[in-house]
C-alpha cells in the first residue's frame, strides 16, 4: 500500500556524507533530469525512474497543512507513463518551452542502498507569443538508488512555493 | 466604509446593446468591459446571491477559520467560541488594512497590525488602544460606540456541511433559492454523511469568470475536447445524460454515466480519439460506484462562484474569485467523506490526476478559456453563436446542446439589466 500522504521535508535538513554515491554522479542525473525535460524528451526521462519510483508534485500550502492531496500523483512509473501518452497525446495545450533551474543539491539521508537528496528548482515557462516567466519555483525532495552502477530517482515529490498555479502545469517539475 | 449593493444608474445598458437574436447569441463585450465587471461585482457577488465560501470540515473547532473570497472581497470564514460560523470582510473598519494574512488558522479574536484594534470571530469591535486617550491627551469621541465599527458581516447558511454567505440579508432559504432538482442533485453527494478534506489545488486562468461557468455547462464541448474522457469512456457523446436548470436558469446540472465500449455512433467526429490508448498502470482510473442512481458524472454549476465536481470518485468543489474581467481564480477543495477508508481514499487522490492546474482532462479548459478571452479581445464588437440543440431553454435528455449556457445567460440579462 502506497502511503497516502507524502512525506516532504519540512524546514532545514541537515547534511549528510555522500557515501558510496558521487556527487558529480548524483548532479549529472539532476542535469540529466531538466535536459530531457526541457527538450520535451518525455519518454526517456522516464527513463530516470525506477519501474517502482513515485512521483508527486505537491502545493507547500497542502504540506504545511498536513494534506494528502497532490496535483500530480504517480504511485508507480507505469503512471507516470501514462501522464507522458497524455501531454503526448490527449491533452489539449499551447506549446509551452521550459527551462528547469536545479540548484543547491544535498544529500540528507544516506543507507545501504538509497541517497535522500534536497534541492532548489525554478521552472521558467514561455509560451509562443509571450515573454519569458517565472511558472514555479520549490524544492525536490528525492530518493536516488543505483540501478546496475546508474542512479535512478526511486522517489521524487516536487514542492511548489506559491498556492496559485499560473493557468496550468503541463510540463512536469 | 461599507460595500452598498444599492443599484447605480450606469451608463453600460446605453453603450451595450444585446443582440437581437436573444440569448443564443453573446456579444464578446461580456467578457472585456471592465465597468460591467465592476457592475458585476456589486450586484452579482455582493447581490442577492448565495456565495460558496467553505466546506464545515475545513473549520471543524472553535475558533478555526479559513481566508477565502466572494467575488474580488477578501473574507474570513470563522467558527467561534460557541461553534457559529461568521463570514466577515477582512478589512480593518479603521483604516481598512487587510487584517487577517493567514490562510487558515486558529484564533478566537483578529487583531489589526496597524493600530491593534482587534475584533471578535463574528466581526464585533472588541475594543482598540488609546481609546481614552493617554495622558488626558486624545482619545475617541465621546459618541464613539464600539458597536458601530465592527468588521462588514455577511449573511450565512449551511447545508450538510457546506457553507456559503451573502451581502444581502434579505436571502432565501438555501433549498428555495437551489429549487427542488438541484437541490437534489446537491444533495445526492452532499447528503449529511461528514466531510473530509484531502487538500487544495490553486489556479490563475487568464480569462472572463463567466467562461468557467460556460464550460461547465457545455456538454458539447465535453465530448469533443477531452480526450481523454472520450478514450477512456468515461464522457462521450453518446452516452446516456442529461442537462436539467432551475426555473431561473441560474443553476444546472449535467448528468452523465459511463460507458466501456470504445468504437461507437459519434465518435467518427472526434479526430483526435486514440483508441488503441491503455493505461500502464489502471489504478489511475479505478472507479467504483458510491451514489444511488446511473449516473457517474455529475457536474454542477451554482450561481454565482460554485461547481461541484462528482466525475467517477474525484470530488471538489471548484470556487470562482473573479481577479479582474480577464483574470479569475479556481480554487478545488477536493474532498471525500470522514467513513472512507484507505483505499478508498487513495482512489480519490489519483483519480484527482484528471482535475486541476495539472489535469489531464482539465487542462484542455484552462488553455481554451485563456485563448477565448484572447478571441473575444481581438473585438469585443464580435458575437459568439450557441444555437446547438435550438433556441429553447428547456431541460435535454443529450449532450448535444448549449441549452445551459443560453439559459445562464437568460439569467446573468435580467440580473444585470441587459
Amino acid at each position: 500500500m502506497t502511503a497516502v500522504v507524502p512525506v516532504a521535508a519540512a524546514g532545514f535538513r541537515p547534511r549528510v556524507g555522500w557515501g558510496q554515491f558521487e556527487a558529480a554522479a548524483v548532479a549529472a542525473l539532476y542535469d540529466d533530469y531538466a535536459a530531457l525535460l526541457d527538450a520535451g524528451e518525455y519518454r526517456e526521462w522516464l527513463e530516470l525512474f525506477v519501474a517502482e519510483a513515485t512521483y508527486m508534485v505537491v502545493s507547500r500550502e497542502n504540506v504545511e497543512r498536513g494534506l494528502p492531496l497532490a496535483t500530480i500523483r504517480c504511485d508507480s512509473r507505469a503512471m507516470l507513463t501514462d501522464r507522458v501518452d497524455a501531454i503526448i497525446g490527449t491533452q489539449f495545450f499551447d506549446r509551452r518551452i521550459t527551462r528547469h533551474m536545479i540548484t543547491a543539491v544535498r544529500p540528507v539521508s544516506l543507507d545501504a542502498v538509497t541517497l535522500g537528496t534536497t534541492a532548489n528548482f525554478v521552472c521558467v515557462e514561455t509560451l509562443v507569443d509571450e515573454h519569458s516567466m517565472i511558472h514555479s519555483a520549490g524544492s525536490y525532495d528525492d530518493c536516488i538508488v543505483a540501478v546496475e552502477g546508474i542512479l535512478r530517482f526511486s522517489s521524487k515529490i516536487a514542492i511548489y512555493d506559491a498556492p496559485l498555479v499560473p493557468t496550468s502545469l503541463i510540463v512536469p517539475l | 466604509m461599507q460595500f452598498s449593493t444599492a443599484e447605480v444608474d450606469e451608463p453600460i445598458a446605453v453603450r451595450r446593446r444585446w443582440p437581437d437574436q436573444g440569448v443564443s447569441r453573446v456579444p464578446y463585450w461580456v467578457y472585456t468591459d471592465p465597468d460591467l465587471f465592476a457592475r458585476e461585482q456589486r450586484v452579482i457577488f455582493r447581490g442577492p446571491s448565495w456565495n460558496y465560501v467553505a466546506l464545515s470540515a475545513e473549520i471543524p473547532e472553535p475558533g478555526d477559520f479559513v481566508r477565502t473570497s466572494v467575488g474580488d472581497v477578501p473574507v474570513i470564514v470563522t467558527r467561534d467560541r460557541h461553534g457559529v460560523v461568521h463570514v466577515v470582510v477582512n478589512r480593518c473598519a479603521h483604516r481598512g488594512v487587510v487584517l487577517c494574512q493567514a490562510p487558515s488558522g486558529n484564533a478566537t479574536t483578529f487583531t489589526c497590525p496597524y493600530h491593534q484594534w482587534q475584533y471578535a470571530s463574528g466581526g464585533r469591535l472588541l475594543g482598540l488602544p488609546f481609546k481614552k486617550g493617554v495622558g488626558g491627551h486624545g482619545g475617541m469621541p465621546d459618541d464613539f460606540d464600539n458597536a458601530d465599527h465592527g468588521l462588514q458581516r455577511l449573511a450565512v447558511t449551511e447545508r450538510h456541511g457546506v457553507l456559503f454567505a451573502s451581502f444581502d440579508d434579505e436571502m432565501p432559504a438555501l433549498p428555495d433559492y437551489l429549487g427542488p432538482t438541484n437541490l437534489g442533485w446537491f444533495d445526492r453527494v452532499f447528503d449529511g454523511r461528514e466531510l473530509s478534506v484531502l487538500g487544495y489545488q490553486r489556479q490563475t486562468v487568464p480569462a472572463n469568470w463567466k467562461l468557467m461557468f460556460e464550460n461547465i455547462k457545455d456538454p458539447y464541448h465535453a465530448s469533443l475536447l477531452h480526450v481523454f474522457l472520450v478514450t477512456f469512456g468515461l464522457f462521450r457523446a453518446d452516452n446516456p445524460s442529461k442537462t436539467q436548470m432551475d426555473s431561473s436558469g441560474r443553476h444546472s446540472v449535467l448528468v452523465s454515466q459511463r460507458s466501456t465500449q470504445r468504437e461507437v455512433v459519434g465518435t467518427d467526429d472526434i479526430k483526435r480519439v486514440q483508441h488503441d490508448l491503455e493505461l500502464h498502470d489502471p489504478r489511475l482510473l479505478d472507479p467504483v460506484r458510491e451514489f444511488p442512481g446511473a449516473a457517474t458524472v455529475v457536474m454542477q454549476t451554482i450561481w454565482p462562484n460554485l461547481i461541484v465536481q462528482q466525475q467517477s470518485n474525484t470530488l471538489a468543489m471548484r470556487q470562482l474569485v473573479t481577479r479582474s474581467v480577464g483574470e479569475f481564480e479556481l480554487h478545488w477543495t477536493f474532498f471525500g467523506y470522514a467513513d472512507d477508508d484507505e483505499e478508498m481514499t487513495l482512489r480519490r487522490l489519483r483519480q484527482a490526476n484528471l482535475m486541476g492546474p495539472s489535469g489531464l482532462v482539465s487542462i484542455d479548459d484552462s488553455e481554451v478559456m485563456r485563448l477565448a478571452q484572447r478571441g473575444a479581445m481581438i473585438a469585443d464588437d464580435g458575437i459568439a453563436l450557441l444555437e446547438m440543440g435550438g433556441h429553447d431553454l428547456e431541460d435535454t435528455e443529450h449532450m448535444v446542446t448549449e441549452v445551459a449556457i443560453r439559459a445562464f445567460y437568460d439569467h446573468y440579462r435580467s440580473v444585470m439589466g441587459l
